[in-house]
């Protein structure tokens, strides 16, 4: 873990406090926002292996441990998806904010149906959920399209705060 | 050097061995992390609750004086018949005890009641739960049951030093032990799926046969004090529809719960007393 690491972590903690303060709001209305796929992508895009998987494990870690799921859950669910998206980066213009955002809307529909497969189990009539959960994956979805290019560049410019140039680190200066 | 293919299964390969090490992690280890990073956080939504709760002082303040003596007023009606209900409730708590005495009863468990303010709702269609700012400095215990003034909200999971954990009764994981009201047969109530823009639901099964309910002639579902966590009689929801279950010995239906819990920003969390 370095100082990017943390870097990224406090960008990550960031966007999950203003995700928790809108899902408070909109818990009257039923509708809840996931925004997990955002949380790790531009970690798994634009940094470095070990730094980024660090980051995306540790805000998995702080998301299980104040919500009803196992200890570790998301940690290794945001782990597994860094590993994959960071896996496929290498062929793709990874450095755009676009692919950027298409990559984060395909990592939170992934999330979100994993997460749902893994706890579909515990509701009453696993049919009757459906509606809800695909409102609030449309919700999701477009919040994470709202978000994506703001979170990018806040993690852009706090790199560059904290004296991290990825960019140059990406086309192997540093 | 690696072959490439190997290189570049090298992420995967850390990612399983990760997996296996966190597997083996002893279950303690995981629990003093869990909390750790909760109160990590925790100051963070207790300052967001404290910043929504200062904007809510300021936008009072904004408020006519004619308003306040109005509120004022309703208030001293309001209290002239909470005072009438005290003294009700001293005179029925006494012929309570006269006849457990009597009739050689186990007492009921008694509570303190101990209001807290909501720090975060957190209502998804995968979990219902919501955090409350009061927690082990308010001698809170894992398991006490959580009120609010149209029922129950649901039970204290986790408790941090600071803050504590709900688990709200529309929560699907949930389940209790309820009645109809004027009824002591017991049923088991089940927190259900919560749809968008409508009130949370819950299931009810184990119903008699000869219980009938419809939209139109709801029943009042209350905790029926079995377990030992909640005291009897708190409502839960309102018995909407009942059908017989596919055994036909029992029917099951569909409760809806006070559309209030969504937006419940103050509750109550019974603490069981301990007896001399």
């Amino acid at each position: 873990m370095t100082r990017t690491t943390f870097i990224i972590l406090a960008c990550c903690v960031v966007l999950w406090v203003f995700v928790s303060q809108l899902n408070h709001y909109l818990a009257p209305t039923h509708v809840s926002i996931f925004a997990g796929g955002l949380l790790v992508t531009f970690s798994a895009l634009r940094m470095n292996f070990r730094e980024g998987w660090w980051s995306s494990f540790l805000i998995g870690l702080l998301i299980d441990s104040s919500t009803s799921v196992a200890f570790g859950f998301h940690g290794l669910l945001f782990a597994l998806a860094h590993v994959g998206i960071f896996n496929l980066r290498g062929r793709f213009p990874r450095e755009e904010t676009t692919f950027g955002v298409v990559v984060s809307l395909f990592a939170n529909l992934g999330l979100f149906l994993v997460i749902t497969i893994s706890l579909i189990h515990r509701t009453p009539s696993p049919l009757g959920v459906v509606p809800r959960l695909s409102v609030d994956l449309l919700a999701s979805e477009i919040a994470v399209v709202l978000a994506a290019p703001w979170f990018f560049a806040l993690q852009e410019r706090a790199l560059e705060l904290g004296g991290v140039s990825h960019r140059r680190e990406q086309r192997g200066l540093l | 050097m690696l072959p490439k293919r190997f290189d570049q299964a090298k992420p995967f390969i850390t990612l399983g061995i990760i997996v296996l090490a966190w597997l083996i992690v002893p279950t303690g280890v995981k629990r003093m992390m869990r909390l750790s990073f909760f109160e990590f956080q925790a100051p963070l939504d207790v300052t967001a609750a404290t910043v929504r709760d200062v904007q809510e002082f300021w936008s009072l303040r904004t408020r006519s004086r004619d308003e306040l003596i109005e509120a004022g007023i309703d208030l001293a009606h309001l209290n002239a018949k909470y005072e009438t209900s005290i003294q009700t409730r001293a005179a029925l708590e006494g012929e309570v005890s006269r006849l457990e005495e009597l009739l050689k009863l186990p007492s009921y468990t008694e509570f303190r009641s101990e209001p807290a303010r909501v720090v975060r709702r957190d209502f998804n269609g995968w979990w219902q739960r919501m955090v409350i700012r009061k927690g082990s400095n308010y001698d809170i215990p894992e398991g006490a049951p959580v009120i609010f003034v149209g029922g129950v909200v649901g039970r204290v999971r986790v408790v941090h030093a600071y803050t504590a954990e709900v688990e709200l009764i529309s929560n699907p994981g949930l389940r209790l032990a309820a009645t109809i009201e004027g009824d002591t047969r017991p049923l088991s109530f089940q927190g259900g799926n919560n749809p968008t823009l409508g009130p949370a639901e819950g299931t009810v099964e184990f119903v008699p046969l000869d219980v009938t309910a419809t939209p139109s002639s709801p029943r009042r579902l209350v905790t029926s004090g079995l377990g030992g966590v909640f005291p009897p009689g708190l409502t839960i929801g309102q018995i909407v529809r009942l059908d017989p279950s596919t055994d036909g010995l029992f029917k099951s239906g569909e409760v809806k719960l006070d559309p209030r819990l969504d937006s419940v920003s103050e509750v109550t969390v019974l603490v069981p007393l301990q007896k001399e």
